[in-house]
């Protein structure tokens, strides 16, 4: 089996991203890097770095939900952080509606933060204990004086409506609730200044199942009817599948595949993908023995202060080779909708990569 | 019924917190049994009860906590009855349990070995240069790549992957013939959980050690598991072969369960939701406890508490849909 016909190999591979230029980006992330000093001693002598975000550059475009996955470590939240206003980044732009948020004083960043919110991961520690329900989603309102009196008594119960609460929560405390009932608290304050964007931060996570299928089910109905965007940043890869349109895949504070949902679901390009995809558990017993590649990725995460050399994946890598320790990959397009850095992107069939895993051992 | 496979007979246990607001019946008539090397799980959403059924069979529940109902045979003896030096004794030779998250469940000012050393020393009876030894040979079964370094590290130097591959190392090294899992990979990323799976597969396999598996997760249910139980308000509502619990779910529940679960083999439509929210243990309602989320649910539902109902495939749910 000749190896070339399996790994698809370009120099003059489209660099960028390709999506962007045809429909209208409401959020540009271009050229973020976030290092944070972790050097030791009093003296400092060695200036040591963890790199949590490394040279990512992504677009949301009106209306789409991009999930952002990785594992623990990778720098998801930095990136949503930093999408946020709250955490400056090294170098690059967050351009969002067409302006740097960076480049905005701090008057003017909080009139901008109307247009994304952000939903957190757990929902008792996202709420104020002491406020009731009422004043929790009244609070944004109030801020802007965007409504007074009635109005604002009217808006607030339009609210609780809207994600699924009865009016007459309104006076109760976030301890009375169950953790779905409090995400929903958290969603209607983020809709309360009717947002552009917003960014989750595993909201489900700390969810029961049963109850996971109800939040997720919400945001897109709120989605499709207030024509939102979401940066949904989750490890869960079945929820992150359910609810995006494209997908990032993060690796060591870099984005390491990028693409339309089905493509790297279905095709997966990067080896890191494909053990990530392969590792989850499947909840169908049949599904195991028959269709699964079986690659179980080996050791642990590197230590993210010492990343290895060249492609940071390469230590563990089914596929690596020498160039792997040496150059690092750049993101680039192997087909339509879809970007990996990676040297040796598997392009084809399963039954082709192992082959080809086959002939390089 | 009991037979000379059974290894672990839990019946008609009823475990209740007797708190100052009142009594919580936490787990209601629970009764199952686990085979010889059979891995089992038990699945179940946040108060179902499948943690307090995990500590009750490990003799662990403290005041206000009482078992007030049932018996645990393991090996033809009854713990309930047992006093706590004996039970001491069960749990150091032939009972072992593995937590969520390893950092809690391991001592931070103690050295991995130190405290390795500790629990062999006492489950075997040994003095400290075998046990050393034993330990060693312990932390290369559990594929800790480099021994010498993780034996003299400390529990926060190690990464969570390695801190449940220690864990898994203590709680098996006494060769016991249970090992309860509470979750123990849910604190764990999705590459290292699959590491983490399959060792403890392999390791139980090679010891005959059943496992009482408890998860959330259908996923690693359907990699795992032999036999599902799936618990609810307290109570076991479906009981039933993995392969079957997948095909043809029973219980309206565990049919919600399933459908809710999004899935990345399947091209998905709207997620299906169960509606509602979980039941607390001291708010359950009457009847059947999940009538009120039951898409299915009819008058009778409301107030008859339905019994474990047999199905002619051999898995039985506790649903009045079944009667006949």
């Amino acid at each position: 089996m000749e190896a070339k016909s399996v790994v698809y190999y370009m120099k003059d591979r489209k660099v960028g991203d390709p999506m962007a230029a045809e429909h209208s980006p409401l959020l540009e992330i271009s050229g973020i890097k976030k290092y944070f000093d972790v050097s030791k001693g009093i003296f400092k002598k060695k200036k040591q770095y963890l790199k949590a975000v490394d040279r990512v550059n992504l677009t949301l475009n009106k209306g789409e939900t991009v999930g952002i996955v990785g594992e623990s470590g990778c720098g998801k939240s930095t990136l949503a952080n930093i999408v946020m206003g709250a955490l400056p980044p090294d170098e690059g732009n967050i351009i969002f509606d067409n302006t740097d948020i960076y480049s905005l004083s701090k008057k003017e960043l909080k009139e901008k933060r109307r247009g994304f919110q952000m939903v957190f991961q757990d929902p008792s520690s996202s709420l104020n204990p002491r406020m009731t329900v009422f004043d929790i989603i009244a609070e944004p309102l109030k801020s802007f004086n965007i409504v007074k009196g009635k109005q604002l008594i009217e808006e607030v119960e339009k609210l609780l409506s809207i994600v699924g609460l009865d009016i007459s929560y309104k006076k109760r405390y976030p301890h009375e609730f169950s953790g779905g009932q409090r995400q929903r608290i958290v969603i209607a304050r983020a809709l309360a200044l009717k947002p552009k964007l917003i960014v989750c931060d595993e909201p489900v996570s700390a969810l029961d199942v049963s109850i996971q299928a109800q939040i997720l089910n919400l945001l897109r109905e709120l989605q499709d009817k207030y024509h939102l965007t979401y940066l949904f940043i989750g490890h869960g890869l079945p929820s992150v599948h359910y609810i995006s349109d494209r997908i990032a895949v993060m690796y060591l504070g870099e984005i390491v595949e990028t693409g339309k949902k089905d493509i790297i679901f279905q095709k997966p390009a990067h080896p890191y993908t494909r053990a990530l995809l392969s590792s989850v558990p499947v909840p169908d017993p049949d599904y195991q023995t028959e269709k699964r590649e079986n690659t179980e990725i080996l050791g642990d995460l590197p230590n993210p202060i010492d990343p290895p050399s060249g492609c940071k994946f390469h230590t563990r890598c089914p596929i690596a080779q020498d160039i792997c320790k040496q150059k690092p990959p750049v993101l680039s397009s192997i087909r339509d909708n879809q970007q990996t850095a990676c040297h040796f992107p598997i392009t084809e069939s399963l039954e082709e990569a192992k082959e080809y895993k086959a002939f390089i051992n | 019924m009991a037979n000379d496979q059974t290894l672990l007979e839990v019946e008609h246990l009823k475990t209740h917190f007797f708190t100052e607001k009142g009594v919580i019946p936490s787990i209601n008539d629970v009764s199952f049994s686990i085979n010889k090397g059979e891995i089992v799980a038990l699945v179940g959403e946040s108060g179902s009860g499948k943690s307090v059924t995990s500590m009750s069979i490990m003799g662990l529940i403290e005041s206000p906590g009482k078992i007030v109902n049932g018996s645990i045979i393991f090996d033809n003896q009854d713990l309930t009855s047992l006093t706590h030096k004996k039970y001491q004794k069960i749990r150091r030779n032939d009972m072992s349990m593995v937590f969520q998250e390893p950092l809690t469940a391991l001592n931070p000012v103690f050295s991995i070995g130190f405290q390795l050393i500790e629990t062999i020393k006492v489950q075997q009876k040994t003095n400290k240069k075998k046990a050393k030894e034993i330990a060693f040979e312990w932390l290369e079964k559990v594929r800790i790549p480099n021994p010498d370094k993780v034996f003299a590290s400390y529990p926060h130097e190690l990464s969570g992957g390695m801190r449940q591959r220690v864990m898994i190392a203590m709680a098996l090294s006494s060769r016991p013939r249970l090992l309860i899992a509470d979750e123990p990979t849910t604190a764990l990323d999705v590459t290292i959980q699959k590491q983490i799976l399959r060792l403890m597969k392999d390791l139980t396999k090679e010891l005959d050690t059943a496992i009482l598996f408890i998860t959330h997760d259908l996923g690693i249910v359907a990699e795992m598991v032999d036999r599902v139980m799936v618990m609810y308000g307290g109570e076991i509502v479906e009981k039933s072969e993995v392969k079957q619990l997948f095909h043809a779910p029973k219980h309206p529940y565990t049919e919600g369960l399933l459908k809710s679960t999004p899935k990345i083999n399947q091209w998905g439509e709207k997620l299906h939701a169960i509606s509602g929210t979980v039941p607390t243990p001291s708010n359950l309602p009457k009847g059947c406890k999940f009538h009120p989320r039951c898409p299915k649910a009819f008058d009778r539902c409301e107030s008859e508490h339905p019994p474990l109902i047999g199905h002619k495939d051999g898995s039985q749910v506790r649903c009045l849909l079944y009667e006949r």
